[in-house]
Parts: C-alpha cells; structure tokens; sequence
C-alpha cells in the first residue's frame, strides 16, 4: 500500500516535472526578439539592429521601411546555433542589420515580422532616441602613426588599438592616382592599395573582387619589388595591415573627364575563435575617380605621338657599306610616356638612298617608381649611288607635359661612304620611309594589354629536320661514345699484346711490301722477305734469318696442305735462285711469283682460321 | 639573281607569313576582328606556331567577345611561353569575364611535386637544354674513358641529372595534360557515355577543364575543384596541340538546357 502510493507520487512528480519544463516560461515561448547593440545612438554614428529567432524554419525577418532611419539589407553580423527540447530540434538565428540615424530626435522601429514553422510573430517596437554626435576621440595622424602614438607612450612602439576589431576594420581598398589633370597620352599612374588586418582571431577568405574599370586609358601594369621579398605591414588606426600594392600607367587616349571606376571587394571574415566565432560577409568599394584629360595644344609637323619625357639618339650601323648593300640606321627612344603611341619620324630630303618600313622593338626598363619604356625604330637603308653620301638630319618632336611644350632634336646628319658595287643589275627597292603613318592608339575598355608585333621571320619550322634532330641527337653521341671505346680498346690492345699487333700488321707490312716489288733494287729479296715475315707475324716467332726450309718446317708443323707448302717452297727457291745465281727475274716472272705469293698468304691465312689460331 | 640582290630582297622583303601577320594587326587594329582572326588562324592552320600568334588571336577572340577561344588561345601561348605577361594578363581579363571564373585546373600532383621548377620554363628552352646535356654526359663519359681525369664522375653525373630532369620537363611539355575550354553555356556533364545519364554538373562558356579519358567521342573531363563527369568532345576546344579552330560556335542540340 505504501509502494502504490509512493509510486503515484512519483508518477505526479514527473508529470509536473514535464508540465513545466514544456509550459511556456521554460520553453522561452517568445520566438522573436529585437534590440539594439548599444545604448545610446548618436547622429550619423553606425549601430546594429540585432533580431534574434528560434524555430524549426525561419523566414525573414522583413524589415520595415522608417523615414530618417537607414537599414542595411543584409545582415553584417550572423550567429546561429542548434539545440535540442522536447519539441524537437530548435534553430537559433541572430542576425544583426547595420543601420544610421542622421539626425537628431526620435525614431521609432515597428514591429519587425518574422514567420517562424509557418505562424508569423512580431518583434515588440523600439523607440530609438537620437542624440547629438559627440566630439569624437581624435585619431592618430598617419605621421603619428608612423612615428609611433601615443606621444606619452614609448615612441619606438606604434599606437596598438585595443578596441574589439569590427568587420569595417578587416579589409581595407584604396585607390589613388598621382595627377587628377592630364594631357592626352601622359602617363599617370594608378595605385590600388589593398589592405587586410593582421590579427590571430581574424580569417579573411576573398571571395570575388572586380578591378576598376578604366575605359578610355591605354592600362599597362607595374611591378614593384618590395625590399627583401617581403609583403609590408603598416598600422592603421591602431591595426596592423598586411599591404598589396598594385601599380597601373594609364594613358588616357581620348580628351574630356574620363572615370576610373569603383574597385571592389567580396570576402567572408571570421572573427574569434572556438564557438564564439562572428561571421561577417565584407564588401569594400572605393569611390570613383575622375581625371581631366586635356587636349594637346596644335604641334609640329614632324610630331608623332609622343608625349612624357624622353632622351633620343640615333646612329648608323656601318660607316662603309658597298653600293645596294643595306646598312642600318638605328632610332633609340627611352622615356617615360607610352610606346605604343610613338609613330616613326618623318625622313626627307634624301637621295640616293632607299629606306625601308622600319622594325620597332620596345623594351621595359624595370624601375621602382615611374615606368620607363625603350623603344627603338630600326631602318634599312640601301644607298644605291657610291661615293660620299649624306643621309640628311631628320627631327624627332615630343610633347613634354610637364613643360606644356613641344621639344623637337634634330639628328644627324649620318655620312657614309659607299663603295661602288661590281654588280650594275637594276635593282627594285621598297621606299617606305616617307610617309609615315601615325600608330592607332587602342582604346581598352577591358584593360587588355595590346597585341604584340614581330620582327623575325614568321616562316613556320622545317618539321623534318626539326624531328630528326632531336633522335638523332639523342642516338648519335651513343654511337659515337661506342665507337670511341672500340677505337681505344683496339688502340689498347695493340700496344699491350704484341701477337696481337703482329697479326694485325702482318697482312699490311705484306701487302705494301708486294706493291712496292716492281720498283725495289733488289725485287727477288724483297719478295722473300715478303713471304717470310709474313708468316713470322703471323705466328708471333722471330723472323730475321728464316731460310726456305724453316718455313717448309714451320709450315708442316702448322699441318698446311701440301700443295701450299709447295707453292711456297717454289716462290722461296725461286727467289734464292734468283738471288744467288745472279740472274734478276725477269718482269713476267716477277709478276707470276708476285700472283703466287698473294694467294700463298691468302690461304695460309684461311687455313690458319680454320684451325683457330687467327 | 647575286648575292647582292639577294640580301636587299632578304633585308627589305617579309615572309607571305609576315605580311599575312601584319594585314592581321592592321584589322585589329581597325576594330575589323572577324578578318583578323581568319587570317590569325590561317597562320596556324599553316603551322605557325609561335606565342606571338596566339596571343594576338586571342586578343580579337575576346575584343570580338568570344571568350572560350580566346581563353583557349592565351593557353596556347602561355604552354609556348610561359612567362609572356601579355598572355598571363590578357587571360585574367578573360577569365574574369566568364560566368564562373573557374580556375585552371590543376596538374597531377607528382607532376607539381617533381617539376615545380619547370613552369616558366620555355618549352624549346627544356628541350634543348636536355639535349645539350645529353651530349655533354656521353663527352665527358669519353674522355672519362680515354684519360680519368678527377671529378669527371661527378660531372657525368650532374650531365645526367640536368639531361633526365629538363628532358622530363620537355617531355611534358610537348605531351601536357590535355586542357580545353568549354565552348557554351550550360553543357551538360553527365554521369557516363550516354545521352540518358543523369547530368552531373553543368559547364558554363569558357569554363576550363581536364581531359583525362575519352570514348566514343565523349570525354572524361575535371574541372578546378576536382568535380569529374563526361561530356561530348564537340563541347570543348582543345587547347592543343593540335590547334583546332575555335570558331565553330554553333551550339548543338546537345547543348541545349534540360527542361
């Protein structure tokens, strides 16, 4: 009976328990919430809208329009978290929408909707009191900055800020120019200043990022090297900024206000660490910026198009050329302004001479603070008179913007000494050099880098030669490598073993002995000698004092046939007969012996083979 | 004709090449980018393969808005030359211009690991160098052979390493990973070889992707972030070699977007 009724009160205790726990105090049954993040809002000061949601699925919220209240369409500041009730799972959203009063008094926000698992629920309103923008602290000057702030401080510390870091401080644009008035073509130069915040609770991902738009600038791109390769780091207001610089020359091609559009920047930055991280989508924008382009004034007749600060100097190739040989005459231009602008200058008053279309080649000269371009004309000129010609003084007229003036050197004249040519064929030159026609200057509303010219011959490769080169590059020095080690080995081997050399000798000693029968003194000892070396060599033995009946043994001895043996003892005895009697062979005889003593050797050579001895 | 002449004519006279490079530069610069490229792509039908060329019919691919070319085109000249800004900027632009600004995607990772050294590298450049390698290995080998000098090991050795590591290089190079550029929008890539698989992903114009299998005129292809499927050769232009013409922008029925 006790048991029951324990059992029953335990029973009413959990119920109660669950009543509780499920009534609407503890399930926080109010779904939507709305604050602000600060208590006191100043005129023209930033502060959040702070909404707070909790459902299974949130739509919205919609947030009203106010008169004299600005409110950011998308949330700057996002939290959300998941828990678990007796419901079921329950999605906790804030979001934090940046707003700005601008002027004093009061504003209210209505109620903010929001539909939470299909039921729509109501914020309460806020009565927003707007006061007077207090004084601000004053910020550090740059200069303060770079010295080090505060004065009181440490001067060789810089002034470190220890305010909490907002998403408005992470990334940071800039986008400034060197000049806001120019003349056409003159170089002003563009710097994008990209800087992100250096702080160990901050991670920052781009997620996009569109350039200025400079349409109506001719844009080249300028590499600065920072010292020691390292990317700088700079303070601003307190924070340390890891610095990208990115440098363009522009060069405005049309006259009139010409617009640099807005830089901008997409990002996801995460601030904290751990769960309590802050995400903040970024989108950074710089203003546009304007530039005044002027027309150039009316200039000379020997300007070509261009303008900015250059040196020029021209010289001839060769000072003696042979009459319808080309020489070339060299035009070097090097200064700040754009090359491509820069059209070839006018040549007259020249005779006997051709010139030629010239070849340009443009060089960028690295230099850290203003881009410095060569660019150089190259002519052919042929004289096809002899004597002591002239190529007369040509100009060369720039327009310097910083002096608002045309500057116009004269170069030259070039002399050159040409000699008359054995050749007096007519020849056909292609003049070109008198009628320059201006470059076109491109207008690149994209930002592209121009097309690029070529100088060399375009003549596609020689396919064959080009794909046998490469095999026979890689088979050759093998082989050659190959043959090189046999030559030495064989070299080797000759100087080492004398059988071996002896044998090697013997067929040449021999040979050149027999050819040169017919004019030695005495050819009956001579071709005994042939004979009887030939077969010492042959068998590496000593062959001074051999008689024909030491070669008769050693022949036997070698199991020789016995119609060579006999072959060899007739030419032998012949020879001795020859040489003892004193009877010189007559020319037919010498001749028969000569034949009998080749084939002799030849098969005395093959029976040796055969028997593996050579 | 003399010598004489024939110098003149060699120093005063240009190529029919050249003079059909020029006539292209003067239509572009007259804004006339149709008949530049006609003759841009003649040059290359003509097998003149220079990076100079490429990057100048890029540029009137993409003045004339047809980005998937043009970005096939800076490719082209970049494997060329890789070290030629005019491309490498040029191609930023373009890329910037598409849809999805997919990156390139990325070489097989031992080729990263191996031969990080190599990408700016001239192709002719690795080539040569590892045969003038080549041939200094088996002279030093020779005379190595015919007197052993000191050190000559040593130099063999270091001949070999230099000839094997830029004739990698070259190998790789003349044979790289076959890229190409979607040509349209929205080109199904689907899950195998057949009209009736389900789509995987879609590519979008000037999107660029790996090729790394093909059957039946489809192609396996990668894209940036490693997503894989297959889709119909006719939409890509192959970055090459060889050098197809991407003018051809027709779009297939293929093409089309579903539903």
């Amino acid at each position: 009976m006790v048991n029951m009724q324990r059992n029953a009160l335990g029973r009413v205790g959990i119920a109660c328990v669950v009543a509780l726990w499920c009534s609407p105090g503890m399930a926080d049954d109010i779904p939507v919430k709305a604050w602000l993040d600060t208590d006191t809002v100043q005129a023209g000061q930033p502060f959040h809208i702070m909404v707070e949601m909790k459902g299974s699925e949130i739509e919205g919220p919609e947030l009203p329009e106010v008169q004299g209240l600005l409110i950011g369409s998308t949330p700057r500041i996002r939290r959300d978290s998941w828990r678990i009730s007796m419901s079921g799972r329950e999605h906790v959203k804030i979001r934090g929408y940046r707003a700005q009063v601008n002027q004093k008094g009061t504003v209210t926000l209505p109620p903010i909707a929001v539909t939470i698992d299909g039921r729509t629920f109501h914020t309460d309103p806020i009565t927003i009191e707007v006061t007077d923008a207090s004084p601000q602290p004053r910020r550090p000057t740059p200069e303060e900055l770079d010295r080090g702030r505060p004065r009181t401080q440490d001067r060789t510390r810089p002034y470190i800020s220890t305010d909490p870091i907002t998403a408005d401080d992470i990334v940071l644009l800039e986008a400034s120019i060197d000049r806001k008035e120019a003349y056409l073509n003159e170089p002003i130069i563009l710097t994008l200043t990209f800087l992100e915040v250096v702080d160990a609770q901050t991670r920052v991902r781009r997620l996009d990022e569109i350039m200025p738009t400079t349409e109506g600038f001719y844009v080249f791109p300028l590499q600065r090297e920072h010292p020691h390769g390292r990317t700088p780091l700079e303070y601003r207001d307190g924070r340390r900024y890891r610095i990208e610089e990115r440098l363009r020359v522009l060069y405005p091609t049309t006259t009139g206000e010409l617009t640099i559009g807005p830089w901008r920047y997409y990002g996801v930055a995460t601030i904290g660490s751990g769960f309590h991280q802050e995400r903040h989508h970024l989108e950074v924008t710089t203003s546009p910026i304007t530039v005044e382009v002027r027309n150039l004034p009316e200039g000379p007749s020997s300007f070509t198009g261009a303008v900015g600060d250059f040196s020029v100097s021209a010289h001839l190739g060769q000072g003696e050329v042979v009459q319808g040989v080309p020489t070339t005459l060299t035009l070097t231009i090097v200064g700040q302004g754009n090359p491509h602008a820069i059209s070839r200058p006018r040549f007259e008053g020249y005779d006997g001479f051709s010139v030629a279309a010239p070849a340009s080649d443009i060089r960028n000269i690295p230099s850290p603070d203003a881009p410095t371009f060569e660019k150089k004309f190259t002519y052919a000129i042929t004289p096809y008179r002899s004597g002591d010609l002239t190529f007369p003084a040509f100009e060369f007229c720039y327009f310097n913007p910083e002096q608002g003036t045309y500057v116009t050197e004269t170069l030259g004249p070039f002399s050159l000494s040409v000699r008359p040519s054995e050749n007096q064929e007519p020849r056909i030159f292609v003049d070109s050099g008198r009628d320059p026609r201006p470059a076109p200057v491109e207008t690149f509303a994209t930002g592209m880098l121009p097309p690029v010219t070529i100088d060399d011959d375009l003549r596609p490769p020689s396919r064959g030669i080009v794909s046998l080169a490469t095999p026979f590059a890689v088979v050759f020095p093998v082989l050659a490598y190959g043959a090189f080690a046999i030559i030495l080995a064989r070299r080797r081997k000759l100087a080492l073993d004398p059988r071996y050399a002896r044998l090697h000798r013997a067929r040449s000693h021999s040979r050149k002995r027999l050819g040169g029968l017919s004019s030695a003194p005495d050819p009956a000892s001579e071709l005994y000698r042939a004979l009887t070396e030939y077969v010492a060599d042959m068998l590496n033995i000593d062959g001074a004092g051999l008689t024909s009946a030491d070669i008769e043994r050693i022949l036997r001895e070698q199991e020789s046939e016995q119609w060579l043996i006999d072959n060899y003892m007739r030419i032998l005895r012949a020879c001795e007969r020859a040489r003892y009697a004193g009877t010189p062979l007559s020319k037919e005889e010498l001749n028969a012996l000569t034949h009998g003593a080749r084939l002799s050797m030849k098969e005395f050579e093959n029976h040796l083979s055969q028997r593996g001895k050579v | 004709m003399s010598a004489v002449s024939i110098l003149v004519a060699f120093v005063i006279g240009a190529t029919a090449y050249n003079e059909a490079f020029d006539q292209a530069l003067e239509h572009y610069r007259a804004g006339h980018f149709a008949e530049s490229i006609a003759l841009y792509e003649q040059l290359v039908a003509e097998r003149v393969e220079r990076p100079e060329v490429f990057l100048n019919l890029a540029n009137a691919y993409h003045r004339n808005g047809q980005y998937p070319a043009a970005i096939a085109n800076y490719e082209r000249a970049l494997r060329l030359d890789p070290t030629m800004e005019e491309a490498q900027f040029n191609l930023t632009q373009c890329v910037g211009r598409t849809k999805r600004r997919l990156e390139r995607p990325e070489n097989p990772g031992w080729e990263s690991a191996l031969l990080f050294w190599h990408d700016t590298i001239p192709r002719s450049v690795a080539h040569w160098t590892s045969i003038a390698a080549w041939v200094l290995l088996w002279l030093v080998l020779a005379v190595r052979l015919w007197r052993p000098l000191p050190y000559l090991r040593l130099a063999a050795l270091a001949a070999l390493v230099v000839a094997v590591a830029f004739g990698a290089s070259a190998w790789i190079k003349y044979s790289p990973s076959p890229l190409a550029v979607a040509r349209y929008d929205h080109t199904p890539v689907r899950f195998g070889t057949s009209e009736d698989d389900d789509i995987r992903f879609e590519l979008f114009e000037g999107d660029r992707v790996l090729i790394d299998g093909k059957a039946n005129g489809w192609v396996r292809v990668t894209i940036a972030d490693g997503e894989r499927g297959w889709t119909r050769l006719d939409n890509l232009i192959r970055v090459g070699p060889p050098y197809e013409n991407g003018a051809n922008d027709t779009t297939p029925e293929t093409n089309r977007r579903p539903g």
